[in-house]
């Protein structure tokens, strides 16, 4: 009995001091190894909107990325792409301001025709943009071709015909077709707007039909339907708009190469650097173009979030197996620049003044 | 050329494209029967799969796939006067009365065939046009589609049944509905009384769903007995409806025709497809009086078209990568996905591929029916299920359908919108199609107007060769239905 007595007491000592220095020291490995293997992303989906309907460029760019973004952020979330295409844009934004949580874990992808819808102030797109991080961009350039028939091999010699010349688009207000109006506007070339096209593709038949002499097309299908046109001969390419470098300088479209740009036609039409509203309107929507299809996050959302949903965008950018399948889907590498890369378009675009927005809305009614 | 024919055929029924084939055709046929989905569903979910697989079994799978969905879309039209898509939807007029008469079987067997023959001719046709694709699709333009559209509009009146003012009222009010949205012309917006929702105009399948689908469940509903009203015994056979369309071959053949030229249209969506087919068969069939009230002429004709629709949108979107509906732009998607360039190449280099095409289309539409025949007898059963347990279920995929692809609340609203309207036209026996065809063709006769006057000078595009062409059948039909009426008012009077 005594004995027993002794060996408890000996136990409970033991015991205590124990715990005290065990105990924390558990703890801490406890919680500093949960910290490491559970990223916040873990077990989680990332709701991707697309805010125009199924089948359209945007939404097939959108579950593409959907379809390997997850792999290159930390912890490997699900991406579930969705659609919200009511009002053009105008549902899934007014949703991501109002009602998506700013926790990283919802997302809307953009076209020009939102961020220029968003510019006009149309009824709807009242939401506050710049209050929301651009997380990446996809540029989206677009180029300008005519039919051969009017027998035209540069700009200077469309400015030679003296008639109205037909330019053919989808629709009023579109980036394609402003950038049409501004550029042939500045040129001083006469010419109709005819819209009410349902594609580009439709816009490519009128042009090869004559029922049109001017159309457009955007980069994605240029090496893929554009180019093949002007090898048999049957359209020649004019001009691009042209993207936003870094410093905010008018560049080509990696995506169309060789072809000029709307500055370097001006200068080449005119002998001086182009100047004035009307071409600072021009810059603006190589701006829209270069943000192209762009993806946006609730206001608030945390910095940590932000980075490392950057971070997985930049390095699914740099990866064999994204690009491959990019090739395949688009038919070309993806050219996107991620957060701060899309800076100098980001602001010009945030920052275009009045006198420039109703520039466009001239062009849109 | 006769030799990639062969050889694509060949290739069809190597082991693993057959097992591919029958996969697309089972899951077309699933999404067929779903109203709401359809082939852009398929599509979206196949899409990402074709990267690992050849040209060959891509082409195999997917047009296996879109091929039968517009087969087993009739199944709801018919049962339940709900469309599986909206390419069913002229089904219902004739379809579902059939069922209600306890003829579903006989109207699933006219159905079936129909459809089948249908697609096979649409695939023939497709064939055909492989050497001419190019200056096919090249000479049709503005002004040709303006002149189809009016032509589709003339339809009204014989969409009207007894009821031709009517009718043609109605077929105004959906000239007007679609002018609900943006102004492609002049970025006005129309009629949107500030609701983006409304932008895009009204949209179709909310409209259709509720103005076709819904009245009909509720007035089973009050009428409290299955949806068919003839005891069970009294159920007429599928072979019935076979041998019905056998004998009406050359409707068949025609209504083909015209799906055909609907497909090569862009822009032309398969319900008007069906809509045309279906006034045709009006037209051109004597004694009338039966239409709408379970003919099963009034079944063959829209299902042939329907399905050779496929066979006429693979044209301009195979010589041009031009895509003529939601579904070819994700089948353009496939193409550069698998590095295939739509224009000369498909029809030189890549000429197998596109006869691979072709065979898929006829053998998935015969592969579909047989799988189709062999389940119809269950399904006809369906018919006989109370009502008070039928409906909610359908209610409920209605709206869920409606809802499902755009998540959009409005869609609901304009569901119920275009059911109370559609109720109230049923009971105050205000024809609904013609409704229909004008919310669906307003649109391209505004739009194509407008192009052919800017684009041509002043009213010249009148006098090109494809425009009168149109125009002559028009006038055509016009006098042909005048002239019927006539006979018609006179043996009555007699």
């Amino acid at each position: 009995m005594h004995i027993r007595g002794q060996v408890r007491r000996k136990a409970r000592l033991w015991m205590s001091r124990r715990v005290v220095v065990v105990l924390p020291v558990m703890l801490g490995f406890l919680l500093a190894s949960s910290a490491e293997a559970q990223p916040f992303y873990q077990g989680k989906t990332i709701r991707l909107i697309v805010s125009l309907g199924a089948g359209g460029g945007t939404d097939i760019y959108g579950r593409l990325v959907g379809r390997h973004w997850g792999d290159y952020i930390p912890g490997k979330p699900n991406v579930l792409v969705a659609n919200m295409p009511a009002g053009g844009g105008a549902l899934a934004f007014n949703y991501l301001l109002s009602q998506a949580k700013p926790d990283g874990l919802t997302i809307v992808i953009a076209s020009q025709g939102v961020l220029m819808r968003h510019l006009l102030r149309l009824p709807g797109h009242n939401y506050e943009l710049r209050k929301m991080p651009l997380i990446a961009a996809s540029s989206s350039g677009t180029v300008h071709f005519v039919s051969a028939g009017l027998g035209v091999d540069n700009v200077a010699d469309l400015l030679k015909l003296k008639r109205k010349i037909k330019v053919a688009d989808t629709y009023k207000g579109s980036t394609i077709a402003l950038a049409a109006d501004l550029m042939f506007d500045l040129l001083q070339v006469n010419f109709q707007h005819i819209f009410g096209y349902s594609s580009s593709g439709e816009v490519r038949l009128a042009v090869l039909r004559g029922e049109a002499e001017v159309g457009g097309g955007d980069g994605a299908e240029y090496n893929v339907s554009i180019v093949p046109l002007e090898k048999k001969g049957d359209i020649k390419v004019l001009f691009q708009p042209g993207l936003l470098d870094r410093e905010g300088k008018i560049i080509e479209d990696p995506l169309i190469p060789d072809i000029p740009t709307a500055k370097e036609v001006y200068e080449e039409v005119f002998g001086r650097p182009p100047s004035g509203t009307k071409w600072e309107a021009m810059r603006g929507i190589a701006a829209i173009q270069t943000l192209g299809k762009s993806f946006w996050a609730p206001p608030g959302t945390s910095p940590e979030r932000l980075r490392e949903l950057e971070e997985g965008y930049r390095k699914m950018l740099q990866s064999q197996k994204y690009q491959r399948d990019a090739v395949r889907i688009l038919g070309i590498k993806d050219p996107a620049s991620v957060g701060e890369e899309a800076k100098a378009a980001h602001d010009l675009f945030l920052s275009l003044p009045d006198k420039i927005v109703d520039i466009y809305r001239k062009f849109s009614k | 050329m006769v030799d990639a024919a062969l050889s694509a055929a060949a290739g069809i029924f190597e082991p693993v494209h057959l097992l591919l084939l029958a996969l697309g055709v089972f899951m077309g046929l699933t999404l067929g029967v779903i109203p709401g989905l359809g082939g852009i569903v398929g599509l979206t979910i196949l899409l990402p799969f074709v990267l690992e697989m050849t040209p060959h079994a891509a082409m195999i799978l997917l047009i296996g796939m879109v091929a039968v969905v517009t087969s087993s879309d009739s199944i709801p039209a018919v049962l339940f006067a709900v469309p599986g898509t909206v390419a069913a939807q002229a089904t219902i007029m004739d379809g579902h009365p059939m069922a209600r008469k306890g003829e579903a079987g006989r109207a699933f067997g006219a159905i079936y065939s129909a459809s089948m023959i249908g697609g096979v001719i649409g695939a023939l046709i497709l064939a055909l046009a492989i050497p001419i694709m190019q200056p096919l699709v090249l000479s049709v333009g503005a002004p040709e589609f303006f002149m189809l559209g009016l032509l589709g509009i003339s339809m009204v009146g014989v969409l009207s049944g007894r009821f031709p003012i009517r009718g043609l009222m109605a077929g105004f009010a959906g000239i007007l509905l679609s002018m609900v949205g943006m102004d492609p012309q002049t970025g006005i917006l129309r009629w949107t009384f500030g609701l983006p929702y409304l932008w895009d105009g009204i949209p179709l399948v909310p409209a259709v769903m509720g103005i076709f689908g819904l009245p009909e469940i509720v007035e089973m509903a009050i009428k409290g007995t299955a949806i068919s009203e003839v005891p069970r015994h009294a159920i007429r056979g599928v072979r019935e409806g076979i041998r019905d369309t056998l004998r009406n071959w050359g409707l068949v053949a025609r209504c083909s025709v015209v799906g055909t030229w609907v497909g090569i249209i862009p822009g032309l969506g398969s319900d008007v497809a069906d809509w045309l087919a279906y006034a045709h068969t009006v037209q051109s069939s004597s004694g009338r009086e039966n239409f709408g009230k379970g003919d099963v002429r009034g079944v063959i004709g829209p299902e042939s078209a329907a399905n050779a629709k496929l066979g006429g949108s693979l044209i301009p979107t195979i010589a041009f990568g031009i895509p003529g509906s939601m579904q070819m732009i994700l089948f353009l998607g496939a193409f550069m996905m698998l590095g295939l360039t739509p224009g000369p190449d498909m029809l030189t280099k890549n000429l197998d591929i596109t006869f691979t095409i072709v065979w898929s289309v006829a053998v998935a539409n015969v592969f579909g029916t047989i799988l189709l025949l062999l389940f119809t007898s269950q399904l006809a059963k369906i018919a006989q299920v109370r009502i008070h347990v039928l409906a909610p279920v359908m209610i409920s995929i209605v709206f869920l359908a409606v809802f499902v692809s755009t998540n959009d609340y409005g869609d609901l609203y304009t569901l119920l919108a275009f059911t109370c309207l559609g109720w109230c036209m049923k009971i105050g026996n205000w024809p609904r199609p013609p409704l229909v065809l004008g919310l669906v063709l307003g649109p391209i006769i505004g739009k194509y107007l407008f192009i052919s006057v800017q684009a041509y000078e002043a009213m010249s595009w009148v006098t090109r060769p494809g425009v009168m062409l149109i125009m002559l059948i028009t006038v055509a039909g016009l006098l042909y239905g005048f002239i019927q009426q006539g006979r018609v008012r006179k043996a009555s009077l007699t």
